[in-house]
């Protein structure tokens, strides 16, 4: 819940720059890259701990994985995991997890 | 193509009868290839369903476990700490079979015919294979340990491969005497889940706090150093203060042997009775990796891009039994390691787009009541090696809230890995 709200923060305070720019990204390469992060965050279902993305804004999810590359979002696994991301990498888990149906 | 007559359609047939119309029926099944994996833990499970699921049913998936149910060793120190039931931590493979049209089979794998690319079963029958994937976890090597043995891990389990062996613990520590002693014989490196044993402390401390409070808990280390040392001493010190005693080499002086019988440690310094006890020795690759040729000493080296045994290219080998770099022995490594073989042998199989791989781990350890600590890393194929790009760890003063959370998350993590293996 907390990173949800952390999110919608973020969003509102970089809306500016977003210019509601569509993201895009090669799918495909986003399904491959998911597969590191569906030990954790699984495709469906709420587990306690962990926040559902499965269905999330496509530009939400690029903002915050920056902001977790960044250090501006303190978990340090997620530090870690958007650190090593770049650009490219995030627009294509962004546009998977986008075309995912939220649960 | 011409449209055919029926004289031109026999003729086609006549001429082809002898291997052709023969092999008729069997034609559409022999053109799929074949993947068997040995294994059905957090390597092989994820392996086989990762094939079976990204290929469309391309791939032709055998997934040879003995056990009908998988108990998973991560969480199982959960489920010795009272946090958790044991059915919690079983899980079935019908929906791998089910889902994804897995062919199950539960046997024994014996060993590996690796000119002829066909699995033996200990029951005699074969299993034959394009791609073969081994994920056979750790064999305890019971002789490095003197005194101990396959006899002795009733008196004191080893409980390094879950299952029965974790139930049995369990039972043995509740029902120590009144302030009694709790002896853990660590194991040295390299072994599966290096913050493991220390989590069973806390695990052990837990029940002993509240069932036996004065009993004490010593541990006997070969090793200097041990994973998040400074994180479980300070949750040592904080919720089980005066309860447990880590000793490392330079103050025991060696471990010389265990006598089940007797329930004593001998030790350079002294020698221990123990009330309960636990001994993990050294570890090995699981035997199907002897049985294959492809282990260097106990262990598999493999290709640090696709995990393929450097042995044997039609061999891959996930998880505990392979020599994997900077990753740890853990769950997590092997379900991690099982997509990047996954995704190599697809591309090989079908021709399908193989990516970079890349590579992660996160440990979670229970300390206490949401008291929950993590180490972990990222990585990626090294020049010689996988290797590690980023790490993490807790620290240690921590605020408590922060403990919450990081047990949290490893509640959820649990439910999402075991729903990547098995469903």
């Amino acid at each position: 819940m907390k990173a949800v709200a952390l999110a919608a923060c973020l969003l509102a305070a970089t809306s500016a720059s977003i210019h509601a720019e569509q993201v895009t990204g090669d799918i495909e390469y986003g399904q491959y890259l998911s597969s590191e992060c569906v030990a954790c965050h699984a495709d469906s279902g709420h587990n306690p701990g962990i926040p559902q993305i499965a269905g999330m804004d496509a530009a939400g999810m690029v903002s915050i994985l920056t902001a977790y590359k960044n250090k501006e979002l303190v978990n340090p696994t997620m530090q870690t995991i958007a650190g090593r991301l770049d650009a490219e990498q995030m627009a294509a888990l962004a546009v998977y997890y986008a075309s995912l149906k939220a649960d | 193509m011409t449209s055919m007559n029926r004289r031109h359609f026999s003729a086609l047939f006549a001429g082809t009868a002898a291997t052709g119309l023969l092999a008729a029926p069997n034609i559409a099944r022999a053109a799929k290839p074949r993947v068997v994996v040995v294994g059905g833990g957090a390597g092989g499970a994820t392996a086989a369903r990762y094939l079976a699921k990204d290929s469309g049913g391309a791939i032709d998936v055998t997934l040879i476990e003995a056990s009908k149910r998988y108990y998973t060793c991560f969480f199982s120190n959960l489920y010795l700490g009272g946090y958790r039931g044991y059915d919690s931590i079983g899980h079935g493979y019908e929906t791998l079979a089910f889902n994804h049209g897995i062919n199950v089979v539960h046997e024994w794998a014996a060993s590996v015919d690796t000119a002829g690319k066909k699995v033996m079963l200990a029951s005699g029958a074969s299993v034959p294979y394009d791609k073969l994937v081994l994920s056979p976890g750790i064999d305890i090597k019971y002789d490095s340990v003197e005194g101990y043995s396959v006899e002795a891990q009733d008196a004191m389990p080893h409980a390094w491969k879950s299952g029965t062996q974790v139930q049995l613990l369990k039972a043995q520590v509740e029902a120590m005497k009144e302030g009694g002693t709790f002896v853990m014989v660590a194991p040295p490196n390299p072994y599966r889940c290096p913050p493991g044993p220390y989590e069973r402390v806390s695990m052990i401390a837990k029940i002993l706090k509240a069932k036996n409070p004065t009993a004490k808990i010593i541990v006997l280390d070969p090793k200097e150093k041990f994973s998040k040392q400074a994180l479980f001493q300070e949750g040592w010190q904080k919720h089980y203060t005066g309860m447990v005693e880590w000793l490392g080499p330079d103050v025991h002086g060696g471990i010389k042997s265990v006598n089940p019988e007797t329930m004593e440690i001998v030790t350079d310094l002294d020698t221990f009775k123990a009330d309960a006890a636990t001994v993990i020795p050294a570890q090995k690759a699981g035997s199907i990796a002897f049985a294959a040729g492809v282990t260097e000493g106990d262990w598999v080296p493999i290709d640090q891009a696709t995990m393929a045994a450097k042995a044997n290219a039609d061999i891959y080998v996930l998880g505990d039994a392979s020599v994997a770099g900077d990753m740890p022995k853990s769950g997590f490594s092997a379900n991690s390691q099982a997509k990047v073989a996954a995704n190599a042998i697809r591309g090989e199989l079908t021709g399908s787009k193989v990516f970079p791989a890349r590579y992660a781990n996160t440990c979670w350890s229970l300390i206490y009541d949401n008291d929950g600590v993590k180490v972990g890393a990222s990585y990626q194929p090294g020049a010689e090696k996988i290797e590690s790009v980023d790490t993490f760890i807790s620290q240690t003063g921590e605020s408590s809230e922060l403990r919450k959370t990081t047990y949290e998350e490893s509640e959820g993590w649990y439910t999402s890995i075991t729903t990547d293996m098995f469903s």
